[in-house]
């Protein structure tokens, strides 16, 4: 029995570091690990599933080849290798590089990640996407008001006397940040929850406030209304600090609780209440979640949020801030997101960054010159997890060949003419950063794979060898095969760093070098004009939008409005991320099927009871399910968490649209109107 | 403590019982514990020792939400001990863990039964009952239970018992469970909502109609899901309570008349019980073990009081009781013979009594209910002596206490057996009155069937008792 120090590399907030105990050979136990600050309670159920994980028996352990009828047939890693090697080569001669898709999702994270588009580049060429799923609006809007996206330490929430969790359920998404609530609260800490749902983490909160989803912008402006109106802005500090707030009053000096709650719901008085408590309570931290941000208003809400951290003077200080994404670990990167995710103003000509991920099947089928004929899929299960699932099916479905390499037979990966068997986080040694907590880690071997799994940084060697590409060149870009060869290729990685090594991060998590505990703490916005910006003239010109924050009508309530009233929220839950861990008994013990949750009033004029199947419908698609009635949900919406497999009837994109946030080139997949009725099957 | 040391002025104490400490206000329900259990224990994946029971998960308006995360608490008076019939299931002196020793366990599932937090759970493929062991062979490494160890967010602990015995939702029992409480704050109060649902919506649906949680039988077929009581499940022993009510009923009417009860139907008869009493054990082959805890256990003393009553009535027949031939070589004198009649009647009564006493913690109310067996038995004897004046006695009562109860709503189906029991007392009187010599036969069947029926829904009502049902209880009637 061995004792190992690792680190979860789920998109997921808290990368928990762990303790993993391995006995012959086989993963044994999951244990919480002290060093790391941020998750010393230890990993969530989700890492303590690794164990059915690694050892499910629907591993994927050998190449498969899909047989005409669906089926898949084992096959060796030659004929394998073989087959998609002269697939390359016959593209690459018809209709150039460019031809292939290559598109990556955010499965897993690592340095060794990168040899995907390393190898892309060898083969001479590649499509790819810009933009991405999960967060540009929010990082973006982040970017442009503080010029980075740096936040105090997770551990200082518990200096907070105010927080607010704007649109965040973190007892399911983040569980780690709730010890430090749960501090903050205990030593007479306040907390207000903003969120459609009375959820998990709304029973901590002595007020929740509950807006029509996609109106937190006009929410925010108008206790951006009530703060001037009252005198609660710290005068001395945006006087020194921020740019526009001059005009920022007078671009809310009409906007008044009354206005605010004709759009919202929200009453006026507790809008008062709320902009009262913000005005008045410090230090204030400001946790807003990811959903929120997918709507195609959400970079100008997220703005507008942020405004009113900038206004109450809560920014630089102990237990207080804003805290979207904390990405003081990103050091390795070149160039930081979001602004990695846009295409690049000049392309070179190899790379063909042309899909928006947030219109990936339409985008995919425009394509000319040359079109799509050939797709490699690698961390991702875009089907189900993309925005409109029928058009990224019928374009994965348009192509002449694909691969996919996964763990699992996803619905991405029952569309693959060759699935190639994925490593496991256990298999292969790497190291991650982290966008909540503030470590780098180390994530080693601890398992041989099992099977015939080899890591991709294997497959693509073995590819480029068999398309021809120069050693040297392949030598220059791709890590060696082999374990040692993988740390010498890390080490290299890590160089620049005097901070990091290998030895260094075997020893548990590193604080990434340059750390700041309290974020901007010297006052200096690494803005244009160093200050915090709620006037940005790079958002105006960048994206069109009004240089100050402000709010639209989410644009999905004009088009659906009248035959598909409903929000369909679609948010995360505890028991998956995105589409991973759903397939696993121990997970299905906690969530067994997709449910559907609506408020009684919305049920009662429909006839739906607690446990009736229902449809859930709009232009776009359907899908049929039980539900269950929701005391709690704000009535006209309803609610399906996402990540469910199509297979069981809770794929949520089959409903969603593919149309990008106002900045970032997100994805506003989280505005989906629709429609319920019984089920009449 | 030192033997012969010097007397000091303080005092020696025991050092306070160690158990779980749980926080209701750091527990998000995200079942880390529950999985840890799994792990640890090598349990099947998807299934553990440990559950989450939640607290209104429909959220309903002012009443708060939360969650319960149990398994065994080890409790210092605890009944799954008292009551296991083979011993199998025992305090460790040093630990205080309650475990199950499974060469011992026959699987009954009466610890089940009478836990009133749904700790033990029932293996189906081994047949023996496995639990939470307060991972003891941790403890004395001086490690942390593992579900402890686990908790993302300190929420469940482990340590010297302190702060409150009872929270909403936990069952309240006088099993002295070791574990505390840290209360909500804010007094429970759910959060002050922007948005509160209309009150005759609210009114539309009343508790019990919402359960918040559709769907929510898992998928993948559990193995230690907490033990559950139909009669589907429970059939052996319907078949096996109302056969030994049949049984008495006729040693009583054969040892007070003249009613013929021969030998060999007996035996055959008992033999049948018996094996159905075994039917529904995990394991059948260990049934024998039953007797080693009369003491504490009403199990053990029902089975006692069978093997007793089986014991008396064979003995009695086998020297000619009933008028049957004497099959030992000494006989016995009258006097002696119907005294052990007598005392085959009265094991057999006895044997009754402590059957449906075995029945208690699942049935909901305490009261007598037609359907036992301690009035069956006597009704059996009435119609075969036949004795219309006590049939009718007991028949009679039979129908007001089955009338009382569909009167008060307390049993599903409530006036379908008053009719059945109505007929049952009419029936055979009528038969009596109008054709005196097919009493006997018709009387019979027409008793039996209505006895089965009434005592199959009296299998369909047993409830075990356990943290999800009180939890839903209290949560429909909050605040308390």
């Amino acid at each position: 029995m061995t004792l190992h120090t690792t680190a979860c590399p789920r998109n997921c907030y808290s990368t928990c570091t762990m303790t993993v105990e391995v006995e012959d050979g086989r993963l044994r136990r999951v244990l919480p690990h002290a060093g790391n600050r941020a998750t010393s309670g230890g990993p969530c159920l989700k890492g303590l599933a690794y164990v059915e994980r690694v050892a499910s028996p629907q591993r994927i352990l050998h190449p498969l080849r899909r047989r005409p009828d669906g089926s898949f047939e084992r096959i060796s890693w030659d004929q394998a290798l073989d087959e998609i090697a002269s697939r390359l080569q016959r593209v690459r001669a018809e209709d150039g590089p460019q031809a292939v898709l290559y598109y990556s999702a955010s499965g897993t994270k690592g340095l060794l990640n990168r040899v995907g588009t390393a190898f892309w580049r060898l083969y001479g060429g590649y499509t790819g996407t810009y933009g991405d799923l999960c967060w540009p609006a929010g990082l973006e809007a982040t970017r442009l008001t503080l010029g980075a996206n740096t936040h105090n330490a997770p551990w200082d929430l518990a200096n907070a006397r105010l927080i607010v969790l704007w649109g965040k359920n973190a007892a399911e998404t983040n569980i780690h940040q709730m010890p430090f609530v749960e501090a903050s609260l205990q030593a007479g800490g306040r907390l207000v929850v903003v969120d459609p749902r009375r959820t998990e983490t709304a029973e901590r909160a002595e007020l929740l406030v509950q807006p029509r989803p996609g109106t937190d912008g006009a929410l925010a402006l108008a206790i951006a209304h009530v703060l001037f109106r009252d005198g609660l802005v710290d005068q001395p500090f945006t006087d020194a600090h921020v740019l526009g707030h001059e005009e920022y009053r007078e671009r809310v000096a009409d906007l008044t609780p009354d206005w605010a709650e004709t759009i919202t719901g929200v009453p006026a008085r507790a809008i008062e209440r709320l902009a009262a408590l913000m005005g008045s309570v410090q230090p204030m931290t400001v946790a807003a979640g990811f959903g929120m941000q997918r709507y195609a208003n959400s970079g100008q809400t997220m703005r507008a949020l942020l405004a009113l951290v900038a206004l109450t003077g809560n920014l630089g200080r102990r237990g207080a801030g804003w805290q979207f994404a904390n990405l003081q670990t990103a050091v390795f990167d070149e160039v930081q997101d979001p602004v990695a995710f846009y295409p690049p103003e000049r392309p070179d000509g190899v790379a063909r960054i042309a899909v928006s991920t947030a219109r990936l099947g339409a985008g995919m089928l425009a394509l000319r010159d040359p079109p799509l004929r050939m797709a490699w899929v690698e961390r991702g299960n875009p089907i189900p997890q993309n925005p409109e699932t029928p058009t990224v099916l019928r374009a994965f479905r348009a192509l002449d060949f694909r691969v996919v390499v996964e763990q699992f037979l996803t619905d991405t990966a029952q569309e693959a003419d060759i699935v190639l068997p994925a490593k496991t986080l256990f298999e292969q040694t790497d190291v991650i950063g982290a966008y909540w907590h503030p470590y780098i880690q180390l994530r080693p071997k601890v398992l041989e794979p099992p099977g015939e799994v080899k890591p991709e940084s294997e497959v693509y060697r073995l590819l480029a060898e068999r398309l021809g590409v120069p050693a040297a060149a392949v030598d220059a870009e791709l890590p060696g095969i082999g374990e040692e060869a993988v740390r010498e290729w890390l080490t290299g990685k890590l160089a620049p760093f005097p901070e990091l090594s290998l030895e260094r991060l075997e020893q548990g998590p590193v604080l990434a070098p340059g750390h700041q505990e309290v974020a901007f703490e010297d006052l200096r916005f690494p803005t244009p004009s160093g200050k915090i910006e709620l006037r940005s003239e790079e958002a105006a010109r960048r994206w069109g939008v009004d240089a100050l924050p402000g709010w639209s009508e989410p644009v999905e309530a004009g088009q659906q409005g009248g035959r598909h009233p409903l929000c369909l929220m679609t948010p995360n839950t505890k028991n998956r991320i995105h589409s991973q861990f759903g397939n696993l008994d121990m997970i299905r013990a906690n969530d067994p099927a997709p449910v559907l949750r609506l408020s009684p009033v919305d049920a009662l004029p429909r006839a739906i009871r607690d446990g009736d199947r229902v449809r859930v419908f709009n232009d776009r698609g359907s899908l049929e399910l039980p539900c269950t009635l929701d005391f709690g949900i704000l009535a006209g919406c309803v609610c399906l968490t996402n990540g469910w497999w199509i297979g069981d009837d809770g794929a949520v994109n089959l409903l969603s649209a593919g149309r990008e946030t106002d900045m970032g080139h997100g994805a506003a997949f989280h505005e989906n109107r629709v429609q319920v009725e019984p089920s009449r099957g | 403590m030192t033997i012969g040391a010097k007397a000091s002025s303080s005092t020696v104490t025991a050092p306070p019982p160690r158990g779980f400490l749980f926080d209701a206000n750091g527990c998000t329900g995200c079942a880390a514990c529950s999985l840890a259990c799994s792990t640890e224990n090598a349990l099947a994946w998807g299934t553990s020792w440990r559950q989450i029971v939640s607290f209104n998960p429909e959220r309903r308006p002012g009443v708060p939400s939360f969650h319960l995360a149990l398994a065994c608490n080890h409790c210092d008076a605890a009944p799954c001990v008292d009551h296991c019939p083979t011993g199998a299931m025992r305090s460790d002196p040093v630990t205080g863990a309650v475990v199950v020793d499974e060469d011992r366990c026959i699987g009954c599932r009466y610890c089940a039964w009478v836990c009133p937090y749904d700790a033990p759970r029932f293996e189906g493929a081994r047949g023996v009952v496995t639990k939470c062991t307060l991972c003891h062979p941790r403890l004395l490494e001086g490690r942390a239970p593992a579900c402890v160890e686990a908790c993302p967010t300190d929420a469940l602990g482990y340590g010297p018992l302190a702060g409150e015995v009872r929270i909403p939702g936990f069952p309240d029992a006088p099993a002295r469970p070791r574990i505390r409480f840290t209360p909500l704050r804010r007094g429970a109060a759910p959060p002050e909502s922007t948005w509160t649902l209309p009150a005759d919506v609210v009114a539309t649906f009343p508790p019990g109609a919402v359960t918040g949680v559709a769907g929510a039988a898992p998928a993948a077929a559990p193995t230690l899901s907490p033990v559950t009581l139909t009669l589907r499940s429970e059939w052996p022993l319907w078949l096996f309570t109302s056969g030994l009510a049949g049984l008495v009923g006729w040693v009583a009417a054969a040892a007070w008349s003249s009613v013929p009860l021969p030998l060999a139907a007996f035996l055959a008869s008992a033999a049948a019980l018996l094996a159905a009493s075994t039917l529904h054990l995990g394991r059948p082959h260990r049934a024998w073990r039953t007797l080693a805890n009369v003491r504490t256990s009403a199990l053990g003393r029902e089975i006692a009081g069978v093997v007793s009553f089986l014991g008396a009535a064979t003995l009695w027949l086998a020297w000619g009781g009933a008028g049957g031939p004497t099959v030992l070589p000494a006989a016995l004198p009258p006097a002696a013979l119907s005294g052990l009649g007598g005392m085959a009647t009265l094991f057999g009564l006895l044997a009754l009594f402590a059957a449906d006493r075995v029945y208690r913690p699942v049935r909901r109310g305490r009261s007598v209910r037609s359907a036992d067996t301690l009035l069956t038995g006597p009704v059996v004897a009435a119609v075969l002596l036949p004795s219309p004046w006590l049939f009718g006695a007991l028949a009679g009562l039979k129908l007001v206490l089955a009338a009382r109860r569909a009167e008060r709503g307390a049993a599903s189906g409530g006036a379908l057996i008053v009719a059945l029991r109505a007929a049952s007392l009419v029936g055979p009187l009528a038969l009596w009155t109008l054709a005196p010599r097919a009493w006997n036969g018709w009387a019979v069947l027409l008793v039996a069937a209505v006895e089965l029926a009434a005592r199959a829904r009296f299998y369909q009502e047993l409830v075990i008792p356990g943290p999800r049902r009180t939890a839903a209880d209290e949560a429909a009637r909050y605040p308390p």
